[in-house]
Order: structure tokens, then sequence, then C-alpha cells
């Protein structure tokens, strides 16, 4: 019995730290959008977050040369997030992300991309097997509800995400041996393409492939998880075509988040995580913003 | 128990090679660039030089230009523009109207995006001055100095400088 409530939370929290691993935001338009997964055993799952990210490194180029300035822009991201079961292993969720981007005094926000997500279980742990993960697929389409930087013209302050349709695959892994637990996913989406008239840019927009990668350790101790993980992040070079001919090639974006987190389980219903990102300690950073940051998370679960 | 065997040896070195990269061999090497008091001396070189090193890519014009009040990571700043020509006898700089006052837009091609809009006014015969000029973020940028007609653009000579 004792195994099983240690399985069940360990389940419960790593599920819950899971997604602010993979949204953190890096430049302008934010990270891409992450999916909204029931990784534990109930039927339901609504959460609720919080994060303040300020960018540190305000450009890495495509050469990987880091430069900062002192005034430095503050993101803060608040996100719905809910998920259902549709049978024994199937669920689908939605992710609805509002940002908002200060800068000297300016702040816009708005709603950011919103994800949905379809999963399923087919690795199954019902005899809580000490060594074969617990293994979840899911299928994700990102609306571009926000603005894409290309978009913007004030510099992208106004841009809450990546603003491509997309479409994307992923796994969630997630195993636990006693007191510890691990976890490890992987993701890959492709970006749909649109035309843009602003004044600063008519075009059309070819983004491509992108991806992340991510793995994590978490320790369990009565009621609390302390976790540590590291995601990496890569986006293929968003190019620009006018009259079907390219005229600016982009360059490839990635990065690495570091994350520490502390997750509480305040009943079998509710739980709550702090964590704490970092993404200027792993990787090899190209083209983007490097930004430290602190999120909170509450959750409800139902469960079946 | 095989199963087990197999499920051991499958999903443990795989946990342990991704945390093993993640936290030994992952970490940033940071390269930060010495900044630099002030990039002004190689754009008054363009100037002086009027070789016309830097032409509109339709009407072959010339120009070069000067910060009047360098931008900062807070303020902003102002540019002049010169437009010209090639005296036909001795190459000097003959200073030539733009079919309109040139617009500057700033943009960031390797991140793809720009920054908040400039304005710009006629000073005198070839002679622009493009205010509330202001970079985002520190980087490479293009200075993207474009005529229009009917808000279709007809002309553009871009200029890159790394901001830091």
């Amino acid at each position: 019995m004792k195994r099983l409530s240690l399985f069940l939370l360990t389940n419960f929290l790593i599920g819950m730290t899971f997604p602010i691993f993979v949204s953190a935001a890096a430049c302008c338009g934010g990270g891409f959008a992450a999916p909204s997964v029931i990784a534990g055993d109930d039927k339901a799952q609504l959460t609720t977050s919080l994060s303040q990210t300020e960018i540190i490194v305000d450009n890495v180029n495509d050469q990987g040369i880091w430069t900062k300035w002192d005034t430095h822009q503050v993101v803060k991201n608040f996100k719905i997030e809910g998920a259902h079961i549709i049978n024994d292993r199937w669920q689908m969720g939605i992710s609805v992300p509002i940002i908002q981007r200060n800068f000297l005094n300016q702040t816009y926000s708005g709603i950011g991309d919103i994800g949905t997500t379809v999963g399923y279980e087919y690795l199954p742990d019902w005899n809580y097997n000490p060594y074969r993960p617990k293994g979840l697929g899911y299928l994700q389409i990102t609306l571009p509800t926000g603005k894409s930087k290309s978009e913007s013209t004030n510099g992208g302050l106004d841009s809450r995400g990546q603003g491509f349709w997309a479409l994307g695959v992923g796994t969630l892994l997630t195993k636990s041996w006693g007191s510890w637990d691990a976890f490890t996913s992987i993701e890959a989406h492709r970006s749909l393409g649109k035309t843009i008239y602003t004044s600063q840019l008519q075009g059309e927009l070819k983004p491509g492939y992108g991806g992340n990668w991510g793995a994590g350790l978490g320790y369990n101790q009565k009621d609390f998880r302390y976790g540590g993980s590291v995601t990496w992040s890569y986006e293929d070079p968003i190019a620009t075509e006018q009259n079907g001919i390219q005229i600016i090639d982009g360059s490839i974006e990635r990065y690495a988040t570091a994350a520490a987190s502390i997750s509480y389980m305040a009943s079998d219903d509710w739980s709550g995580t702090f964590s704490y990102t970092d993404q200027t300690l792993f990787g090899n950073p190209i083209n983007t913003s490097l930004g430290r940051g602190v999120a909170v998370q509450i959750q409800r679960r139902w469960s079946r | 128990m095989k199963n087990r065997t197999k499920n051991f040896y499958v999903t443990f070195p795989l946990i342990h090679f991704i945390l093993v990269a993640a936290f030994l061999f992952g970490c940033a090497q940071p390269q930060y660039i010495q900044k630099q008091s002030s990039d002004s001396g190689s754009v008054s070189g363009q100037e002086l030089q009027a070789d016309c090193s830097i032409q509109f890519q339709n009407s072959k014009i010339c120009l070069m230009w000067r910060w009047e009040s360098q931008p900062t990571n807070t303020v902003m700043g102002s540019l002049i523009l010169k437009t010209y020509r090639l005296n036909q006898l001795d190459q000097t700089a003959v200073e030539t109207d733009m079919t309109s006052i040139p617009d500057l837009i700033l943009w960031m091609p390797s991140m793809g995006h720009g920054s908040s809009p400039t304005s710009s006014e006629r000073i005198d015969v070839g002679t622009y001055r493009m205010n509330n000029v202001f970079f985002i973020m520190p980087g490479d940028w293009d200075l993207k100095f474009q005529i229009h007609s009917n808000s279709e653009k007809i002309d553009e000579a871009i200029v890159s400088v790394f901001i830091n």
C-alpha cells in the first residue's frame, strides 16, 4: 500500500512539473506550447500556473556570442491547462497561456499560442513493474493565437508565441524506484508557414521543424518532491520569401532550460509546485535570449 | 525474469545516459563580447570616404550615414543619411534627392523581428534625418533604408551593424 501511494504521488508530481520545463520563454515569442497531459492515473486535472522570467542574456547571436544590457525584458505567463481521459488509455487536453511582456515601462499582454493534445498511454504500468517505464505518447496541434515576433512592429514586445499552426508528436516516459523517480520526454513538431504584411516585413514566413528533449530526476519524501531537470529546445530557421524568392535565411534557435522544483501534495486532489528555471547553465545556445524565472503552479485532480 | 532483465538493460542505461549527458557535458560556455565604447568611428569613416560602397538596389544611388545621436539601451537615437551620386569628372560626391523620403526599418535577420518604428524627415538636398532609432536588444541588426511609392517598396539599401 505504501508502495502504491508513493507510486501515485510520484506520478502526480512528475506530471505536474513536466510542463513547466518545456514552456519556459526564450526570445521574443516564447517557447513552443507545452502539452497538457495526465501523467498519473486520474480522470481529469486542471492546472493553473504563473511564471515570471527575466531575460538575463538579451541576445545570443548565430555565432553563439552572448551580449547583455543592464535593462531586460520581463515576461509573465499565466496559464490554464486542462486534461481529461476519453477512455481508459486515451486522453485529451488543452493549454491556454496569457502572456505579458514588459520592457522600459512598455507593457503588452494577450493570449499566447493555444495547445491542444490527444494522448495515449502506450506503456501502462498496471503491475508496477520495477524496471519498465510508464509511457505516454501524444499528438499536439498548436493554434497560432499568439502573435509571432515577425509580425510585431515593436521588436517583439507584443509577441506572445511562435504564431504558427504546428503539428507535433511527443512522448513522456516516467519511472520511479522507491523514493526516487525519473522522467524523460521528447517532442518534435512541424510549424506551417504563413503570409504576413506589416510596415516592417511583407512576405511568406517559412518555419520548419522543432523539438524538445528533456530529462529529470526527483526525490520524494512524504508529501514533497524535490526535482531537477534539463530540457533542450530547438527550432529550424524561419526563412522569409517574397514572390517565391528567399530574402531572409534566418538562423536555427536552440537553448536549454534547467529547472529545480519543489512540489507539495496537499491531498489526493490538490497539489502545488514552486520552481526555478535558468537558461544560462546548460547547452550551447544560439540565436536566442536567455532568462531566469520562477513559477508557482496549483493543480486540482479528479480521480477515476 | 528475462523480460525484467531486458527492461533493466534498456531503461537504466537510457536514463543514465541522458542525465550524465545533461549534467556533465551540457554545461553552457558563455562567450561574452567586449562592449565597445562606440561604433561611430567606422560609421564616420564611411561618410568621409564617400566611395559609393553602399547603394540602393534599383536606383544605384549611393548612401552614407552617421549617428547624430547614438541610441542606448534606454534612449532613442537619430542618424543622418546622405544620398549621392559620384561626379563623372573626379568621382566626388554630388548630393542627390531620392524620389521620396527614405524610411528606416530596423531588422534583426537572425531572429526575424524588427524594432520600434522610426520616423524620417528631409533636411536638405540628399540629406535626411532618421529619428526614434531604438534597438530592442543587442546583436546583429540590419538598417534597411527603403523608398516607398503608394505603400509599396520600390528601392532598398541594407547596412549591417552590430549593436552592443
